[in-house]
């Protein structure tokens, strides 16, 4: 008890609560802007946190993280453009809403429902991640590996529309990683001779690049299309808002949506700590869920309220869900948790069973982080949303070139390395070309995090195992693993080849 | 869909190439892996992770170009103009201007864009010491925004230009003063 006592009274110093602040609302911003993502958000503003000692830093990025994922139902709800894709659901009704004039109310249901949404997955997340970090340091260095790369072969697989092209990628962002000093024996791999590479590609200018300057040069390339088609609305990313109706709804109403909500965040707090199964999903799978066991499941789509409430409930959800995997076995379970897990290795800490033995007082102000943030995103949220979602009218010409200098100068701000900007510059045009080729861009960012640390794990467990493969397949639990990882793998192919099959098939009925 | 056919194809042709790719890729880093320290226990050493990933990277993209080739083997039993009416139809869905001057005149009208911003990019990583924070910035700023603004005229460029100038002092202040970053003076 004492811990969590510290961890309150250090969370709730002002300058502490301030950086807090000083995340959530760039992140609300920043996930309002449609196209520009909560992975995008903590990128971009993680070289900000250098500046500040640990637990700041930390409690900053929370608010980022927690802002980020909400941010999307702003414009969702307001232009029916969600701001993340984990808002998807929510344009669904609350669009619709909006459209009636209710939009105040659906937002305000959206920003309760973050809330608590945010709340209950936090509270699930603290009492679970001590257990599974707990399980997970029994585990044997062959174990591990065999879950790292389980973990890693699923999130890759599902990450875009061609499983093989997410593989890929996935591979590509391990063999990124491969380049500079070796973790084990001092030699440089894959340097080329360039002193300079030595440390290979660092995380920070990777997802810069990868994550924002690509999106930069696609929004430029959008701009030609945009352009000819002649229409003054396309300069802005989002068209200037309706009247939004001041609307709050009653406390009956909210009344009637707590169960929806409840359940939709335990939904989301579930689907969180899957890998690969991110926000969206859980938005998804709780709407569905509300639609299912709803009184009026023919209102959904047309401006239901319980179908913001769930949405938002479970897209909020996902933050500490997401979190257990991520802090206590260091396996990310989408991009945004990757970007977070990089920055906390860039702040030093290195998430996995070992965090929860060794840096009880991060993790816990953390934890207590975590539910400030959510208070302060619902306290910036019903206050000044309609305000915020204004960033998203900003003209392009206004907010693509802030987003490529933020990434150069942040890059090179760390410090102050025309290196580190070259490397983001890079990365970007890569994630750019990739990205024009349908290769999906995360699975890179993922790899390049833990790339490492599965190769640390592997080769600890060979030199274990005197160089025999066979410790990967030795404990019923790494076989189980590896089984798993190839039947994933096996399974995607299969279901890749006939997805292309039917479109062929598809295509020749059509044709005759 | 039948625009669909063509991109698909399009699109499968593409997927051979990049595949190509990727496995010469993975070649190159098999070979490189070889100048790298055998240590007694082959298996824990630097190449091995490299090597197995190769590996991967081959099987992969083998499947991709597998799967390409068999989207390739679909039948055409289209007529000529059918085909024609096709194409058209898929450039117009490209949004591209002038579809009678061939797929390379509008390839380079969609990208030339890009392709500008990419380059000012590398420029601006080239001079931004001898440059200086405030000229690169302001420049970099000036020309992205030109390159995505739709309407140029007097009244614009010239909110872009105010706009270059906010942004730069805005981002100075914000690096340099509170995050007490050094930032070089250049040509200033």
């Amino acid at each position: 008890m004492d811990i969590v006592l510290d961890a309150f009274m250090v969370v709730l110093q002002p300058s502490n609560l301030f950086f807090i602040v000083l995340g959530v609302i760039p992140g609300i911003m920043v996930g309002a802007i449609p196209g520009l993502t909560a992975t995008l958000a903590i990128a971009l503003l993680l070289p900000f946190t250098f500046a500040l000692d640990t637990v700041p830093a930390l409690l900053m990025l929370i608010g980022i993280f927690v802002g980020g994922i909400y941010g999307g139902c702003i414009t969702a709800i307001m232009v029916n453009a969600p701001g993340t894709p984990g808002a998807a659901a929510t344009a669904l009704d609350g669009y619709p809403l909006c459209r009636q004039g209710f939009g105040g109310k659906a937002l305000a249901v959206a920003t309760i429902g973050s809330f608590v949404g945010g709340i209950i997955s936090a509270t699930i997340m603290i009492f679970a991640s001590p257990l599974v970090a707990n399980f997970a340091l029994r585990f044997s260095s062959g174990e591990y590996t065999m879950l790292a790369v389980f973990g890693l072969t699923v999130i890759f697989s599902v990450s875009g529309k061609s499983i093989t092209k997410g593989l890929i990628s996935g591979v590509l962002g391990l063999l990124v990683a491969t380049v500079g000093m070796d973790q084990i024996m001092p030699t440089a791999r894959f340097t080329f001779g360039i002193s300079r590479m030595m440390i290979g590609f660092p995380l920070l200018p990777v997802f810069i690049g990868l994550f924002a300057v690509a999106e930069v040069f696609r929004l430029i390339e959008q701009s030609v299309t945009d352009n000819r088609k002649g229409q003054e609305s396309e300069d802005r990313i989002a068209e200037k808002t309706a009247n939004m109706g001041k609307l709050f709804p009653t406390w009956a109403e909210l009344n009637a949506l707590k169960i929806t909500i409840i359940k939709s965040s335990i939904i989301g707090s579930f689907i969180g700590a899957l890998p690969g199964a991110g926000a969206n999903m859980a938005a998804f799978v709780a709407y569905g869920e509300a639609k299912r066991s709803s009184k009026t499941p023919e209102m959904f789509g047309k401006g239901c309220i319980e179908g913001v409430a769930a949405a938002e409930s479970g897209n909020n959800a996902i933050t500490g869900g997401a979190l257990i995997p991520m802090l206590s076995l260091g396996i990310p379970g989408d991009a945004v948790t990757a970007v977070l897990l990089g920055a906390l290795t860039i702040q030093g800490l290195m998430p996995g069973p070992s965090l929860f033995r060794d840096s009880l007082d991060v993790i816990y102000p953390m934890f207590i982080g975590l539910y400030f943030a959510n208070i302060v995103m619902v306290i910036v949220g019903l206050s000044g949303a309609k305000y915020i979602s204004k960033i998203a009218t900003l003209k392009k010409s206004t907010l693509v070139p802030l987003i490529l200098l933020f990434s150069l100068v942040g890059a090179y701000a760390q410090q102050a390395s025309t290196y580190f900007m070259l490397m983001t510059f890079l990365f970007g045009v890569l994630g750019y070309v990739l990205i024009k080729y349908e290769f999906p861009v995360a699975p890179i960012g993922l790899a390049v995090i833990l790339g490492p640390i599965v190769e640390r794990s592997l080769r600890t467990a060979l030199l274990r195992s005197e160089g025999s493969l066979l410790i990967f397949v030795s404990s019923p639990i790494s076989a189980t693993l590896f089984a798993l990882t190839l039947f994933t793998i096996a399974f995607t192919v299969y279901r890749q080849v006939k997805k292309s099959k039917e479109a062929l098939e598809g295509n020749a009925e059509q044709m005759e | 869909m039948i625009s669909n056919y063509l991109k698909i194809r399009r699109r499968a042709k593409e997927d051979i190439i990049i595949g190509v790719v990727f496995i010469i890729l993975a070649i190159v880093v098999f070979i490189t892996s070889f100048e790298l320290p055998e240590p007694p226990i082959a298996t824990s050493g630097p190449a091995f992770w490299p090597r197995v990933l190769a590996l991967l990277m081959s099987g992969m993209s083998i499947v991709l170009i597998g799967n390409a080739v068999v989207m390739l083997k679909m039948k055409e039993a289209k007529t000529d103009n059918e085909t024609l009416q096709e194409e058209k139809a898929l450039i117009e869905e490209d949004e591209v201007k002038e579809p009678e001057k061939g797929y390379l005149f509008n390839w380079w009208l969609k990208y030339k864009k890009p392709l500008i911003a990419i380059f000012a990019t590398f420029l601006f990583y080239l001079f931004f010491r001898v440059l200086g924070f405030i000229i690169s910035v302001f420049t970099l700023g000036a020309v992205i925004a030109l390159l995505v603004e739709s309407d140029i005229n007097r009244k614009t460029v010239a909110k872009i230009i105010i706009q270059s100038v906010i942004v730069t002092v805005g981002m100075y202040y914000l690096f340099a003063v509170i995050l007490s970053v050094r930032m070089p003076g250049g040509l200033l």
